[in-house]
């Protein structure tokens, strides 16, 4: 007897589909744009400001009176290009805005705008948001929109991804250092490997954070190489990158400061006075040593304690690696 | 606000024209709602229906609006007689024409000047294409004049249909339950997803339903038709009435036929019966009626 058919959607096809109508829920509305007046525009009083320059600087010019003159005109100059390409091709990447009783308050978007007055509009292309947006949607928007920029420094990415994780542990009830590279990648949309990345530098000693601060070290790989290097590698290699080392020579240069450490203390030492059940492991190592036949000179178990116990253990290593042992 | 229902999926022969046509007289014969049809479809069939289209002397196989009945050669010395859905893409004035049924007025299709518009590639003149219908379905007297304004579309995912998406309030998705048809739904949820991306919260699109059409009682189309119910996110939006496969559906588009509508057959005929279930279903949930 013939097998009776059976059909049904291929399960890419319904997935897909699945997809597509939760996306259109989930994003009903975000990508609107619509034109603004300028003047119906305003800043967000919680939102710190980027520039020094004001709406009216643009619009009036900016007054020689004006204590901060001199930076506000360098500003100014730089919003110049910006301005002839809106003049030119139009604003390509809207602001976002939301709405605030008769204004607009700008959550991202000050060079655009300013770029825009200077360019003599009086309407700017915006994202409208209805209602205001909480303070994690705020930050992670300004991440958004920040992250297209190229010109936005490491330090300022790395200070734009502290505010999300600050406010984002706050909600959570729980200490930044517990929020996963996963979870950040979740709420930026950046990949689980840069969120990684992110919260090693986070958590870096003040030298690396000035040079940050001081664009010496400017690319975020970069700044996590130096992060998982031990504490007294990081200045060496913070010089490199400041004298413009890539990522390559950094990694090469790391090899020789460990190969130049062996006559020193190794670098690993402190962590060889944790105990294996209950044991010390230099002894554990020392013992095997004997064992092996490796250590001539005799070694006498359990005699040894504290920094003799280190030096001691420094000294076998020392030979071993001489090959005078 | 006048509704403005369109019904498209990129797949040709899905029933869209069927589907805009009974949807049109149910909400004009027995809702007594003021109905404005659109046809957009260069094919032109869904015109024919409703006023006597004439060959396109100048365009092979093309059919153009008749002299529209209002048309007075003394007086409109500016205008050729002759409106169809098309003039708005080229900045002309559309003027609707009556049809036997009251309530209900039509703009027809012209094909050539359709399949031009269609055609545009150019991204500038592309943007003046997708938003024309939107504004003219926005004019003050459009929206005086009507309580529903209808679109056919064309069997793409073109300027045109792109344009019926930026205009319409409600979408309604007609498709048999096989496998190139549930990939025109597919596509027709793409469309419908990046409109609604792009519309303000106070004026989406709405996604009336996924209508199963041309149904038959056989396993295929059973088992797609249950795959698509059970499919999450998706379930909720297929319509509960199947529309089947019935001679009666061929019959009232045959010019002369009597009766010419579903909705002139007797209440209890199952023709009509099954229909005007689904037609009340789709303008209870466009009139927001539950």
């Amino acid at each position: 007897m013939a097998k009776r058919k059976s059909f049904s959607i291929n399960s890419s096809l319904s997935r897909s589909m699945e997809e597509t109508v939760q996306a259109a829920h989930d994003f009903s509305g975000q990508l609107f744009v619509e034109m603004v007046p300028i003047d119906r525009l305003e800043l967000d009083p919680e939102n710190p400001r980027e520039l020094h320059l004001s709406f009216d600087d643009v619009r009036q010019g900016i007054h020689e009176n004006d204590p901060l003159a001199e930076k506000k005109k360098e500003e100014l100059l730089k919003l110049e290009s910006l301005s002839k390409s809106i003049l030119a091709q139009g604003l390509i990447n809207p602001i976002v805005v939301y709405k605030c009783q008769e204004k607009y308050r700008l959550i991202a978007g000050e060079r655009r705008t300013l770029a825009t007055i200077l360019a003599g509009q009086a309407h700017i292309q915006a994202r409208i948001f209805e209602d205001k947006p909480t303070p994690l949607n705020r930050v992670i928007l300004q991440w958004m929109e920040n992250n297209e920029r190229e010109d936005l420094s490491l330090w300022e990415r790395v200070n734009n991804i502290r505010s999300i994780l600050n406010i984002y542990s706050k909600q959570h009830e729980q200490a930044i250092e517990r929020v996963t590279a996963a979870e950040l990648s979740d709420l930026t949309g950046m990949s689980v490997s840069q969120s990684a990345q992110y919260r090693l530098i986070l958590q870096c000693n003040d030298a690396l954070f000035e040079a940050i601060k001081e664009n010496k070290v400017s690319n975020l790989d970069k700044a996590a190489f130096i992060v998982k290097a031990s504490l007294k590698d990081q200045d060496a290699l913070i010089s490199l990158c400041s004298q413009g080392a890539s990522l390559k020579d950094l990694k090469a240069a790391t090899n020789k400061l460990f190969i130049q450490k062996s006559d020193s203390t190794p670098a690993t030492l402190k962590d060889l006075s944790a105990t294996v059940r209950g044991e010390n492991t230099m002894r554990v190592i020392l013992r095997a040593l004997m064992k092996e036949g490796v250590l001539t000179d005799a070694y006498a178990d359990g005699k040894l304690e504290g920094k003799a116990l280190v030096r001691y253990f420094q000294d076998a290593m020392n030979s071993i690696e001489k090959g005078t042992a | 606000m006048a509704k403005v229902l369109v019904c498209a999926t990129n797949k040709g022969g899905e029933g869209k024209t069927t589907t805009s046509i009974n949807l049109a007289e149910y909400a004009s014969l027995v809702l007594k709602k003021r109905v404005l049809l659109i046809d957009l479809d260069p094919q032109a069939n869904l015109s024919g229906r409703y006023i006597p289209m004439d060959y396109d002397p100048t365009y092979k196989s093309g059919k153009i609006p008749p002299i529209h009945p209002d048309y007075d050669v003394k007086q409109d010395d500016q205008w050729d007689g002759r409106s169809s859905i098309a003039n708005i893409f080229y900045g002309e004035e559309a003027v609707p024409y009556p049809t036997s049924i009251d309530q209900l007025e039509l703009l027809p299709s012209h094909s050539q000047k359709l399949l031009e518009a269609e055609a545009v590639t150019k991204n500038e003149v592309l943007e003046k294409v997708h938003m024309q219908l939107k504004y003219f379905v926005e004019l003050p007297e459009l929206q005086k004049s009507y309580d529903l304004v209808i679109i056919d579309t064309p069997p793409s995912k073109g300027p045109l249909t792109i344009a019926a998406i930026k205009a319409a309030t409600h979408l309604i998705i007609p498709a048999q339950m096989e496998q190139f048809s549930i990939e025109g739904i597919y596509g027709m949820l793409q469309l419908w997803k990046q409109e609604s991306y792009k519309r303000p919260k106070t004026a989406p699109i709405t996604l009336v339903g996924i209508l199963p059409n041309k149904y038959r009682d056989i396993n295929l189309h059973k088992e797609f038709l249950d795959s698509l119910r059970q499919m999450p996110g998706i379930g909720n939006y297929v319509l509960p009435n199947p529309i089947k496969v019935r001679a009666v559906y061929s019959e009232i588009l045959v010019e002369g036929a009597r009766p010419k509508s579903i909705f002139e057959l007797k209440e209890t005929h199952v023709a009509r019966e099954e229909c005007e279930a689904t037609c009340r279903e789709i303008l209870n949930k466009v009139f927001d009626h539950g």
